[in-house]
């Protein structure tokens, strides 16, 4: 199976330009982030030229207190995306780990957790991460980790519903008859066999990470001035949505392009991972 | 009078089921095996027929202890292991093991071949890294495979080359049983006689023995010593292979052997086959198959019939035999 | 064309692509079905017999594709019916059942439902008059209690119950061809046997054309009367249920009739394997498990020669003797 999913994955691009677009998209938005210093403009430097519209200095204007807005999008992108990548990185821990054992152990140890998921699911989520944030500081650590906490559920379904499916497979079965231990039978044959949907769950969850990132900022609980972010822009922008539309644009767009880009991703990695 | 590998008194395995009803709170009990007992022999195969919903292989999961037993017993080698905690099972796992049916589903498809063969040997602690690799390379060979298939993946195999991987995983911890659960009926009917070639082979040259599970009887009465026939998770017949397709005794044998469509345009069996009203039912008083006996009588309603031997080595379970 | 012909197979080739390529399902299938024929179709998985019979409707899936060849229903070519010709084909003069009963049937509705309308729909007749041949069709079918059975919803009946009410459905319109695909593979030994006893009789009552597809060459010799044999997209014998049993010439029409498993017959016998070294895509395509595979097999193709009235084989040594010295042999 594994020397052909990279020739699968290969064929999955080639039947969906959207995806290669996405992906080119991602790949350069994350080479900005990680190389963000190459850019030699600080983006918390304060001018005088306020909400100057794009020129040739500024090649995305600059924001109300005069500063870069380039350097603001590039520095930005880094925190979205860090926000982004680390809570998915998070909820898919918890998610796989509580849906693999929910699912292979059955019995009352499902019932728990599968009842705490219900519950978590069925409160409003972002009502709790406003709740939350009062008592935590704002910043990009603690938002990972509420964003983390609050995203797991859907992931720990999923893995569970898989895991019961591989559960009735013979060489799960046969695991069990032949005396391995559950530890090692989840780690062994359970993993490696649920890797592609945790895989495709995941990209889809930056995205709702980067989402959430976006709105929270825009409330003003996410990451803190001067700090930039694309959705403490993004909210910054709307007081001045009427002289600097431009504002208001750029972190816009790149919220856009960024999340449709990991759902393309997301689209072709699970028809890659479908079973045949 | 060899000895015996495997022994199961009155085993009962009782699943759980969800009330058919809505809003029932009490759930429904599926009796899947019913007061079944029977011996193998070491070095022999029994055989265990039956149809849909006969509880074979809910036997041969119990035997294996993939299912506690709801009551009854199961002893191997002398040894009770039906009520046995998991954590003192580990030495008999390592001597009982099995094939099943589907050879897709009975490989992870993320390990190599190596990896699978080996994980038996791992699991029982047995032999260095190195001499588990040697191991697989013997094995593989001995089920017709090639050195270098062990570092394929089973989707690059067909169905009967993926069995022969199933037998040699088996083979690899040195086992004294094996339950062969269906192993060649998803097979094509010319695969079909190169396992079961195999599997004998094996059985002369390792002494193995085998609980051979199976819906087709044609299949069985080759390969088996001793055949019991299954119907509604209790025995109607236990007999020597040969004595059973040569005398059947209960009506639902006969019933069995009649219902085989042979091969052979001269012999027209389908002329009889009346069209029954019963179906099947567990939830009927009496002997279990009254409602589909041709030769249903008023005790047949009432009473269940127990196991009784009728001839030497020949067990019916049939108010009208033998009585 | 012979007046009792109503459908013919010639030279179908079926295509499946995928993002991985071309794969030839069907590579020349041929065969003729006359009016009462009780036809049977066996080969491996793989064979091709599932695809040749799916194409007869043109039901195959989105990514396969008739190559080339005809498919002739009483001579009107249906690979080149338009779509409300085919409606009126399928279900009505042609009429199909499935090996799974359970998928075929829509789960939300109850069997009467389904039936009644789809008796409306042919037939064009009132609510009433359609429930009362529905009646009439699951009593003909042998389902004793047939009120009952059109109130149930598909998975309330047993699996052997559901193949007769996907029989009665399909006769509901009176159809000149049913194709039967495995309908037995999933059922009981014991109900096999009615199932396959109940499409006889229907035969012989109604004088419709049978094809019946199947691994199972008990279930053929016991109920068809002609037989095509299919090996990797090939028929490669066809002829009468007596030729093809009592005097096989394809080898390995012989060998799956020796690795048959028999009630008190002897050991069954084992296929020969070999691998090729070259790929061998366009040659005989039983050529690698083949007996008396000669160097004419690794040069060519077999064609398709008949060596009986209505006996045709595809193979290079046939009529010369393939193997068991019948005629004057030609292999050592």
């Amino acid at each position: 199976m594994r020397e052909n999913i990279w020739k699968n994955i290969k064929i999955g691009f080639r039947t969906n330009k959207l995806a290669v677009a996405g992906l080119a998209a991602l790949i350069l938005l994350s080479l900005m982030s990680i190389f963000a210093f190459l850019y030699p403009v600080d983006p918390n430097a304060i001018s005088m030229e306020r909400l100057v519209g794009p020129c040739e200095a500024h090649l995305f204007g600059t924001d109300e207190m005069g500063r870069d807005y380039l350097a603001r999008c590039i520095y930005g992108g880094r925190a979205s995306l860090l926000v982004g990548f680390l809570s998915m990185i998070l909820s898919t821990l918890i998610g796989v780990i509580v849906g693999a054992v929910s699912g292979f152990m059955g019995g009352i140890v499902d019932a728990v957790l599968m009842r705490l998921v219900d519950a978590l699911m069925s409160l409003p989520t972002f009502l709790i991460m406003i709740v939350m944030n009062a008592y935590l500081k704002p910043g990009l650590q603690n938002i990972v980790l509420i964003i983390g906490f609050l995203t797991w559920m859907n992931i720990a379904r999923i893995v569970r519903g898989e895991t019961i499916s591989l559960n009735e497979r013979e060489y799960v079965v046969y695991a069990r008859i032949s005396g391995q231990k559950t530890f090692s039978t989840i780690v062994r044959h359970i993993l490696p066999n649920i890797m592609p949907t945790i895989i495709v769950s995941a990209t889809m969850n930056i995205a709702s990470a980067i989402l959430m990132e976006s709105a929270l900022s825009f409330f003003g609980l996410g990451i803190q001035p001067p700090t930039a972010s694309w959705g403490s822009m993004l909210s910054n922008a709307q007081k001045y949505i009427q002289q600097a539309p431009h504002l208001a644009v750029f972190p816009g767009a790149l919220i856009l392009i960024t999340v449709i880009s990991f759902n393309y991703l997301g689209e072709v990695l699970r028809k890659v991972f479908e079973p045949k | 009078m060899s000895e015996i590998q495997v022994e199961i008194k009155n085993l009962k395995v009782w699943f759980k089921q969800k009330s058919p009803k809505l809003l029932s709170f009490h759930p429904g009990i599926l009796k899947a095996v019913d007061d079944v007992s029977f011996t193998i022999k070491k070095g022999k195969t029994f055989g265990l027929v039956g149809e849909s919903g006969s509880g074979k292989s809910t036997i041969g999961k119990a035997i294996l202890r993939y299912h506690k037993p709801t009551g009854g017993e199961i002893y191997f080698n002398g040894t009770e292991i039906g009520n046995k905690p998991e954590k003192e099972l580990l030495p008999f796992r390592k001597k009982m093991q099995s094939v099943f049916q589907d050879p897709y589903s009975s490989l992870d498809p993320s390990h190599t071949v190596q990896d699978i063969i080996c994980e038996p040997m791992e699991i029982h602690h047995m032999y260095q890294r190195a001499e588990r690799k040697e191991r697989a390379r013997e094995l593989i060979q001995v089920v017709g495979l090639k050195e270098q298939d062990l570092l394929k993946y089973p989707h690059e195999f067909s169905g009967g080359q993926r069995q022969r991987i199933s037998i040699a995983r088996a083979l690899s911890v040195h086992p004294e049983f094996i339950v062969c659960d269906e192993p060649i009926s998803a097979l094509d009917v010319s695969l079909q006689a190169q396992i079961v070639q195999m599997l004998q082979d094996l059985q002369q040259e390792y002494g193995l023995t085998y609980l051979f599970i199976s819906h087709q009887l044609q299949v069985v009465q080759k390969i088996c010593d001793t055949v019991g026939v299954l119907y509604l998770g209790s025995l109607m017949e236990i007999a020597d292979a040969e004595h059973l397709y040569g005398n059947p005794l209960h009506p639902y044998t006969k019933m069995l052997i009649s219902s085989i469509p042979v091969p052979d345009p001269r012999v027209k069996t389908l002329e009889h086959i009346v069209t029954e009203s019963g179906v099947q039912s567990r939830e009927i008083s009496g002997c279990k198959f009254h409602n589909r006996c041709p030769g249903c009588m008023q005790q047949c309603r009432e009473e269940v019939p127990a196991l009784r031997e009728v001839e030497p080595g020949h067990f019916v379970a049939c108010h009208r035999c033998g009585a | 064309m012979n007046q009792d012909t109503v459908l013919e197979v010639k030279n179908l080739q079926v295509s499946f692509y995928t993002d991985l390529g071309e794969t030839q399902a069907v590579k020349d299938a041929e065969f003729t079905l006359e009016k009462g024929d009780f036809f049977g179709i066996v080969g491996e998985s793989g064979s091709g017999k599932s695809v040749t019979t799916k194409t007869i409707l043109r039901l195959g899936p989105k990514n396969c594709k008739v190559k080339g060849g005809e498919i002739l229903f009483h001579g009107k070519d249906i690979l080149k019916m338009n779509d409300s010709e085919l409606r009126s084909l399928r279900g009505k003069e042609i009429a199909m059942i499935f090996q799974d009963s359970l998928s075929a049937l829509n789960p939300v509705y109850r069997v009467g439902n389904k039936m009644v309308e789809l008796i409306r729909r042919n037939n064009g007749v009132s609510r009433e008059e359609a429930r009362r041949q529905a009646l009439d069709l699951l009593k003909a079918v042998g389902i004793t209690d047939a009120e009952n059975s059109l109130r149930s919803y598909p998975h309330e009946l047993s699996g052997g119950m559901r193949q007769r009410v996907m029989i009665a459905m399909a006769m509901s319109s009176h159809p000149q061809v049913l194709i039967a695909d495995e309908p037995t593979t999933a059922l009981d030994v014991t109900i096999q046997a009615q199932i396959l006893h109940l499409l006889l009789d229907l035969q012989k009552k109604t004088g419709m054309s049978i094809i019946l597809i199947t691994h199972d060459l008990g279930v053929v010799a016991q109920t068809c009367r002609k037989v095509a044999v299919m090996c990797g997209g090939y028929v490669v014998e066809s002829g009468t249920v007596e030729e093809i049993f009592l005097e096989p010439v394809h080898p390995y029409t012989k060998a799956l009739i020796a690795s048959m498993p028999k009630v008190g017959g002897g050991a069954f016998e084992q296929f020969l394997e070999r691998d090729l070294s070259e790929h061998s895509e366009s040659l005989c395509p039983f050529l690698n498990r083949c007996k008396y595979a000669q160097d004419i097999c690794e040069n060519s193709l077999p064609p398709c020669s008949e060596i009986g009235p209505g006996h045709l084989v595809r193979c290079h040594l046939c009529g010369k003797g393939a193997g068991d010295g019948r005629k004057e042999n030609s292999n050592e």
